[in-house]
């Protein structure tokens, strides 16, 4: 069965392969077929991708290694490849390009905020210099702590996601970008690492299908999987538009969480740095544990594992605990009321989001009919 | 171009299905034409193409289905109104938030919005957690204004980059639009969208218009885009021009975009910090009216009322209470009340608990100890309570019997078969003995003998006396060991060793019996607490409290050293500001800061030496000074008045402590008021203190002034006008015996020498340690060139003293161009003089040298009464007033009003000696030795070196932020310069239209 809209999509974005075109092969497919245009070698130092791809392709195992691996090469190419595209306005600049550099502000904002309070303090005079440093050392792990809290917010809506509806959000793909069409030259890249979820409207389910399953049970694997976790029993062939609209409700939600607990946990992070807990003398001891401890010259490893431990749990561990008790406390009536409020409203809020999206992106969420022909359609509630 | 369009396939829908495959067969390729594309570069692959063939009748056009017109449009609007809209728009993002985060329902583009959102939200949580750790009002306020200055630069960056490439190029690359459905984004928000529609009917200022108006201005649909073309340089005779326009305003806004990303994040806490800067100083001023006001007007108001009751001699507590509006804390009556038992009686522990809780709640207020001496006072108060009843007896009988166990089990066995049978074998004392002590324990308590035996016989729980108690607890162990120690005759009897070894138990089960009767009654130690009594203590201690927090709090925003006070503000600008009118360049200001004392004082002296040398620059420095003194000092007074007051008019404070004793005396006597007094005494203390100290750091620097500008004829009125004078004097000192030389350390030196030597020596000694922690070593350190100092002549040490504080030279008074300002200067230094005359005493062995400061001035205007030592005298009084009862004062003033003119003649037998001696000693300022340190004000050298640390940590931040921001300012500049070229990226081909040269003109 050969539909227009298979044609168009491909005259549209040949770089996407439909799942229904690489089942539903024909003749007409295959005369049609654009002539493959072969392609200049690439400058791939950056990119961890050895090989060539010439289409999009859903990283495999999500693993944290590859992360980082992917998170260090999409940093680098922030100043490298962005920053002098960007600069030279390359007419194929894309909005990922732009979203990217909108990092870098991000990252450095804070860190530069912290920097001009600590040039103004009083650093002669050795008392005030002192206390002004303590001010600076919290404003510093203020930082530190907005960027952990807003990662934590994150992390929390990805891992329930993850386990209740086996959707990793920051499932990565590899965007091949056609590199004839890139005028770009010199900082031409033909991989942009995004990811799969990344947008609720045009979601690249198409890249979840197994390409090279024969069957529709092989085809729609990973739909079968969803389906578990959604609670949805349906027939292969159609799992896969059952549960896309499911899919995308999640993404929706999820999203809308991460950025409001992104909220709650920047304050919170930000209220425990501000806590006695954080010593500016347990910085100096940090510091000393880490240099002379653990890559100090002539300490056997024995050592070497102790002041990691003690670097681990005493200055990071006992600290945080420390100062979240502190910050409930706090030191006056309305610092009191201000940690105790902020951390039962995380807590609150954090709880609502679960519950959110455990109960409401699921199946048992949603009426399910049967609308003939063994097909069973997702209706809304 | 038009072949291509016929040539596309075209689905018509009318066409069934069956027909399809037809329509592919019909496209079979062996049936088809094959056409070559024209390859321009031969190397490369050839290619060919079978054009397309129409699916049905190529005249059929589609029904029904038509594109929706685009409504986009641009939005212009100015500032006010984008606020507005912005607004407007977090009220949509919260209902995206609502629809997204419960309902699953939402866009990429409405979720970005939750993001926006959820950022502002988190920063202000985090202004409002911090601001929440800050004690005081301003600190809590900058985390405000540091948020909103934050989110104010983060939102103007782009505007300030924006405004030259829009200038310069004609793109706006902050332009807004709407889109068909109603959401607003950015016109270059995604490269790879580039909505030309837009600019459809919109004029060459990037307003919209309607179409008939907009056709009346112009005839091309797209004015605006030529004239941003025409800014852009695009050639106006190419083809596609609009696109090329299109194009090249596109790659403005990416390299616009690129270096707002760039420089966003050093450019956006960079501004932040400088917007937060300059809004500090006009927050705190604002904070610091109100606050004061607010303060003043609270105290005004306790003022009143506090009048009014010492008016109508109102002393009943409760009545007092009533009306200052003072309630007693519900939670902490109730927990007193708690503490309390029914029938007024408190265990020790309970009592201790008690105390605790009042120790607690009135600690540090300087009077929980006279409130403990109070409840404690008075035997009523610690009587135990012990009442005969059964188990008393039961108890007695315990504790004899126990006590002769514990002895027997402790001795050994031998020693024991040397005891009588009956005290191994003793059971303690039998209900005949108990009686019998009983009784006379209670006949003791004065009882009647019936009384007695009813009272025995029946346990009846009658509670003993003081002195039955007291007998009881000396009876027992007399009582238990009656049998075995003596009385006995069958005692006299036993044989010596027997005798002993008895003798040793008895002894020693006595002393158990003791203890052990002891810790008996002090389970049954009660303390007789009256509960109104109680209460009436406790409301008046909480009374007491609550009108000296209402007296801090005045405090607190104005004289005390507590950050945001007006004390505080003050320091914290004015020395800055007599720093600078030194005119000290960076490198001295760097020594200052960071050098020792005696280094700093060095780079002072040669500053100021070289500044008094500059006629201009010394009135200049000298003026300047003055008028940050007077502000800063006018202002504590002004506080310091509304709470001691003037002779005429009681301060607050003083009116509170009034009322306070007069409660105090009426409803607990003199013991507690006493205890009050001292407490309200110290406080008065504390607040002159306060404000002396703050007259005498801030005048100082200008005594400084004076001093070196006079400096030559100083040293010259203490060691002679000229070198001949210089010799006689020091001639005629070598000749008086030791102890009376004078001038003992410039013996050795020439006139020349000895000038330098005091020159500098006077310099250090006003710039460095001039408080009163090294008053007196300051005189035995060396003096330059001798190898002494000069403590042994006192004489000397008060010349010197006397430069130290003396009054200001004509030169200084006529720069100052300010006579009450000068003549203020000298009274301080005058009093300041007066206090440290006591510590130079000491360095000579005692107190007796020269007791009254001014004894020989008062003397000698007795004697000519003249009006000049009339003025000088009744401004020390006038000093004076905060000291002195008002009595004291007025009798001085009356006394000196006397000796004016020698009116005192007319008065017949008065007694003019007395009078001289009343009046010098009031006017006389004692103080203790910590006293005067604490009035002393700031060593001069400390002050200018804490100025000079403010000035380069502010030096060193400005350095840093407006280097950033130029530096990032120049970059910025560089690379709009450079914007909108044809470089690497865009080639800018362009394929012209071939029209003959000028034919458009």
């Amino acid at each position: 069965m050969v539909t227009v809209s298979t044609v168009q999509n491909n005259l549209v974005n040949s770089t996407v392969p439909s799942a229904l075109s690489s089942q539903n092969n024909n003749s007409a497919q295959n005369t049609n077929q654009l002539p493959v245009v072969p392609q200049k070698e690439v400058n791939h130092s950056l990119s961890y991708y050895k090989n060539d791809i010439h289409e999009d392709e859903l990283v495999k195992k999500n693993t944290l290694g590859k992360r980082i691996k992917i998170n260090i090469e999409k940093t680098l190419d922030i100043p490298l490849v962005h920053f002098p595209r960007g600069l030279g306005g390359a007419p194929d600049y894309t909005f990922f390009e732009f979203l990217q550099t909108a990092k870098f502000p991000y990252y450095i904002g804070g860190p530069i905020l912290a920097a001009l309070f600590y040039a103004g303090v009083k650093k002669d005079n050795f008392r005030s210099a002192g206390a002004a440093q303590k001010v600076a050392k919290h404003m510093a792990l203020g930082v530190g702590l907005y960027y952990v809290g807003a990662a934590l917010a994150k992390s929390i809506i990805n891992n329930t996601v993850r386990l209740t509806r086996g959707i990793d959000l920051k499932q990565p793909y590899a965007h091949f970008v056609p590199s004839q069409s890139r005028k770009s030259g010199l900082f031409k890249k033909n991989v942009e690492f995004h990811t799969a979820f990344e947008s609720a409207d045009f979601t690249r389910t198409d890249l979840l299908y197994n390409k090279k399953g024969k069957t529709p049970e092989q085809i729609n694997e990973n739909y079968i999987e969803y389906g578990k976790k959604y609670g949805i029993k349906d027939d292969a062939n159609n799992i896969d538009s059952t549960i896309k609209p499911l899919i995308k409700k999640t993404i929706v939600m999820a999203r809308a969480w991460q950025y409001a607990l992104t909220a709650f946990f920047v304050t919170l992070g930000v209220g425990m740095a501000n806590q006695p807990a954080w010593d500016a003398t347990s910085a100096e001891g940090f510091k000393k544990t880490i240099t002379q401890g653990i890559f100090g010259k002539n300490v056997d490893f024995k050592e070497r594992l102790h002041s990691a431990k003690v670097a681990a749990y005493d200055y990071i561990l006992k600290p945080f605990g420390k100062s979240f008790t502190e910050f409930w406390k706090g030191h006056s009536k309305g610092s009191s009321i201000a940690g105790k409020s902020v951390i039962l409203a995380t807590a609150a809020a954090t709880l609502t989001a679960i519950s959110l999206l455990v109960t409401k992106t699921s199946a048992k969420d949603h009426k399910l009919e049967t609308t003939g022909n063994n097909k069973i359609k997702e209706v809304q509630k | 171009m038009g072949d291509l369009l016929t040539s596309i396939p075209v689905y018509k829908p009318q066409i069934k299905q069956q027909n399809i495959p037809a329509a592919v067969n019909a496209a079979a390729p062996a049936k088809r034409e094959v056409i070559d594309i024209t390859n321009p570069f031969p190397q490369t692959q050839k290619y060919s193409y079978i054009p397309a063939k129409p699916l049905s009748d190529p005249h059929t056009t589609p029904k029904g289905v038509t594109a929706h017109a685009s409504k986009a449009r641009i939005i212009h609007e100015n500032f006010f109104q984008s606020v507005g809209n912005t607004v407007k728009s977090y009220a949509d993002y919260a209902k995206y938030f609502y629809k997204a985060a419960f309902k699953g329902e939402g866009k990429d583009y409405s979720v970005g919005k939750i993001n926006d959102l959820s950022i502002r939200a988190g920063s202000l949580g985090i202004a409002a957690v911090l601001a929440t750790s800050k004690m005081f009002p301003f600190a809590k306020g900058m985390e405000f204004v540091g948020l909103g200055t934050w989110f104010a630069s983060m939102a103007i960056w782009p505007h300030i980059l924006g405004a030259p490439i829009k200038a310069l190029y004609g793109v706006d690359i902050n332009q807004k639009y709407i889109d068909s459905e109603g959401r607003k984004k950015y016109v270059f928000e995604d490269n790879g969208y580039r909505p030309m529609d837009i600019y459809r009917h919109v004029d060459v200022k990037g307003r919209p218009l309607s179409e008939e108006e907009y056709y009346k201005k112009y005839s091309n649909d797209y004015a605006y885009l030529d004239k941003v073309g025409d800014d852009l340089g695009i050639p106006r005779n190419i083809k596609n021009r609009n696109e090329a326009t299109m194009n090249k305003m596109g790659q403005v806004a990416v390299q616009g975009k690129t270096l707002w990303m760039m420089t966003a994040g050093v450019m956006t806490p960079v501004v932040s910090s400088i917007a937060a800067d300059a809004l500090q100083t006009p927050l705190q001023n604002y904070l610091e009216k109100t606050r004061y006001e607010k303060a003043a007007a609270k105290l005004q108001k306790l003022d009143a009322k506090v009048d009014e009751l010492l008016k109508y001699d109102r002393k009943d507590l409760n009545t007092v209470m009533d009306a200052l509006n003072i309630k007693v804390d519900p939670a902490a009556s109730q927990k007193l009340e708690a503490l309390m038992t029914e029938n007024e009686a408190l265990s020790p522990k309970q009592f201790k608990k008690l105390q605790r809780y009042i120790d607690a709640t009135f600690f540090g207020t300087g009077y929980h100890d006279s409130l403990k001496a109070a409840m404690t006072r008075g035997m009523d108060m610690t009587e135990p309570r012990v009442l005969v009843s059964k188990e008393l007896k039961d108890t007695i009988k315990q504790i004899t019997t126990e006590a002769y166990r514990e002895v027997l089990d402790r001795i050994p066995e031998k020693a024991k078969n040397l005891l009588p049978e009956n005290l191994l074998n003793y059971t303690g004392l039998n209900d005949a003995q108990l009686n019998e002590m009983l009784s006379g324990v209670l006949y003791s308590d004065g009882l009647k003998e019936h009384q007695v035996n009813d009272i025995l016989h029946h346990n009846s729980g009658y509670q003993l006396g003081y002195n039955a108690q007291n007998g009881l607890e000396q009876a027992i162990s007399k009582k238990a060991i009656e049998n075995f120690a003596g009385t006995n005759g069958a005692y006299q009897e036993l044989k010596m060793p027997q005798r002993n070894a008895m003798r040793q138990v008895t002894n020693e089960v006595k002393e158990v019996i003791n203890a052990k009767v002891k810790a008996y009654f002090d389970t049954k130690r009660y303390y007789v607490i009256p509960k109104d009594r109680m209460r009436q203590i406790f409301k008046f201690a909480y009374t007491n409290n609550e009108l000296q927090n209402k007296l801090k709090e005045f405090e607190r925003t104005s004289i005390q050293n507590i950050s945001e006070s007006m004390t505080a503000i003050n320091w914290q600008r004015v020395p800055k500001k007599y720093l600078q009118t030194l005119g000290l360049n960076k490198g001295e200001i760097a020594l200052i800061a960071t050098q020792d004392a005696t280094t700093a004082s060095k780079v002072l002296s040669k500053r100021l030496t070289e500044l008094v040398q500059d006629p201009e620059k010394y009135k200049t420095a000298l003026k300047e000074m003055a008028k940050y003194a007077e502000t800063a000092i006018t202002k504590e007074e002004k506080a310091v008045i509304q709470l001691i007051g003037t002779p005429n008019k009681k301060g607050t404070l003083l009116k509170v402590k009034e009322l306070m004793e007069a409660v105090a005396a009426d409803n607990f006597g003199h013991d507690v008021k006493d205890v009050l007094s001292r407490h309200f005494n110290l406080r008065i203390a504390e607040v002159r203190r306060k404000v002396i100290n703050t007259q005498d750091s801030y005048i100082r620097p200008v005594k400084v002034l004076d001093l070196f500008k006079d400096i030559k004829n100083e040293v010259k009125d203490i060691l002679g006008a000229n070198e001949a004078a210089y010799n006689a004097l020091i001639a005629n000192d070598k000749r008086q015996p030791l102890k009376g030389q004078v001038y003992y350390p410039f013996h050795k030196m020439s006139y020349t020498q000895a000038k330098e030597s005091l020159e500098s020596f006077l310099k250090d000694a006003i710039l460095q340690k001039n408080d009163i922690n090294n008053w007196t070593t300051k005189f035995e350190t060396e003096l330059p060139g001798s190898k002494q100092g000069m403590k042994h002549s006192f004489a000397l040490v008060k010349k010197v003293a006397d430069k130290i504080f003396g009054k200001l030279g004509a030169d200084t008074v006529s720069a100052l161009d300010n006579p009450s300002f000068a003549n203020r200067c000298d009274k301080i230094n005058t009093c300041m003089r007066a206090r440290f005359l006591r510590i130079e005493n000491k360095l000579f062995g005692g107190y007796t040298t020269e007791r009254n400061a001014f004894y020989s001035k008062v003397a000698e205007f007795a004697h000519n009464g003249s009006e000049e030592a009339y003025k000088f005298l009744m401004d020390i009084l006038e000093e004076r007033r905060f000291y002195l009862s008002p009595e004291d004062f007025n009798s001085c003033k009356k006394t000196l009003g006397e000796f004016l003119g020698k009116q005192y003649e007319k008065i017949s037998g008065y007694k003019l000696q007395p009078a001289i001696e009343s009046v010098a000693q009031r006017l006389d300022f004692w103080e203790s030795n910590r006293a005067i340190s604490q009035m002393s004000g700031k060593n001069v050298t400390d002050f200018f070196t804490n100025a000079a640390q403010e000035i380069r940590a502010r030096n060193k931040w400005s350095k840093l932020v407006y280097g950033l921001l130029g530096g990032t300012l120049a970059v910025s500049a560089l690379t709009i310069a450079l914007m909108g070229k044809k470089n690497y990226f865009n080639k800018d081909n362009y394929e012209y239209i071939n029209t003959p040269q000028g034919a458009d003109k």
